[in-house]
């Protein structure tokens, strides 16, 4: 190889290295969401708690929208991405009951 | 009594009617004073007939009205379903709570459950709900649930806004459902 490829070969290995490294954090952070997604809906179901006030749910879509677009991430991606993992936690839970 | 499935929100059950919950039903038809929003109220012939017609929504269309019961005590506390009656424009999302059980977002949240299954489970297209324009507290549960006034109808002779209900898996909805059932 020459010296240009063998630098590239390394850089690419450093890129890998740190996409295995965040994907572990992805994975980490999905189970600690889930671990306390848990959590409240045993805490509501205990001490009779309502759902989350009306403004909440606008607020955090506006909040995802403008953390994606100073990430430069597609928001739609983004909102497409968290609806997915929250569903899961209602379907989580609908199997939890039955 | 109905194919009714089972829906569980953090603090309600879902439940298909029973036998049982005549006589709660009896009583909000009879002397319910929201009973005005839909219509006036009825004789305890009217509730039997209502009743037994509310069973019989569910074998005919696969869907209904829920009882809706406290998950820790039991107690049958209103009615939130799917409605399509043969001079409806289209399946209706409707919710009635019992007298000492408003106040607690529980229609909120029952109707929440009710939107998921709807779209999910269902297939069906987003739903509407037919409110009286005095029925304030109706109206402001369907803006929190995200509906839109869709236009002005007279269904069953009295005058209604035509709400449309957020798609199932619509960001909010989503979101809603996950707050109200987990």
């Amino acid at each position: 190889m020459t010296d240009t490829a063998t630098r590239a070969a390394e850089i690419l290995k450093g890129h890998r290295e740190s996409i295995d490294r965040l994907d572990a954090i992805l994975v980490y952070t999905l189970g600690e969401r889930f671990k306390h997604t848990q959590a409240v809906g045993q805490l509501k179901a205990e001490h009779d708690l309502p759902p989350s006030d009306p403004a909440r749910e606008a607020t955090q879509i506006a909040r995802l929208t403008d953390l994606a677009n100073r990430a430069d991430l597609d928001p739609e991606f983004a909102k497409k991405f968290l609806n997915f993992i929250i569903e899961e936690v209602i379907q989580h839970h609908k199997q939890h009951q039955s | 009594m109905t194919p009714a499935p089972t829906l569980t929100t953090a603090r309600l059950v879902l439940r298909g009617p029973q036998k049982r919950d005549l006589a709660a039903f009896t009583a909000w038809m009879t002397q319910s004073a929201r009973m005005e929003a839909v219509g006036g109220k009825g004789t305890e012939r009217d509730a039997w007939r209502g009743f037994i017609a509310g069973i019989g929504h569910w074998q005919w269309h696969g869907y209904g009205f829920f009882t809706v019961t406290e998950r820790k005590s039991g107690v049958a506390a209103g009615r939130v379903g799917v409605i399509n009656h043969i001079e409806w424009p289209q399946p209706e999302m409707a919710w009635h709570m019992f007298d000492g059980f408003e106040g607690r977002s529980y229609a909120f949240e029952a109707a929440c459950a009710v939107r998921e299954w709807a779209g999910r489970t269902l297939g069906l297209e987003p739903l509407i709900s037919l409110i009286a324009p005095t029925n304030t507290r109706s109206l402001a549960l369907a803006t929190r649930l995200g509906a839109v006034e869709e236009r002005r109808d007279v269904v069953d002779g009295e005058d209604c806004i035509v709400f449309r209900h957020l798609n199932y898996d619509d960001a909010r909805a989503v979101r809603q459902a996950a707050g109200a059932i987990a």
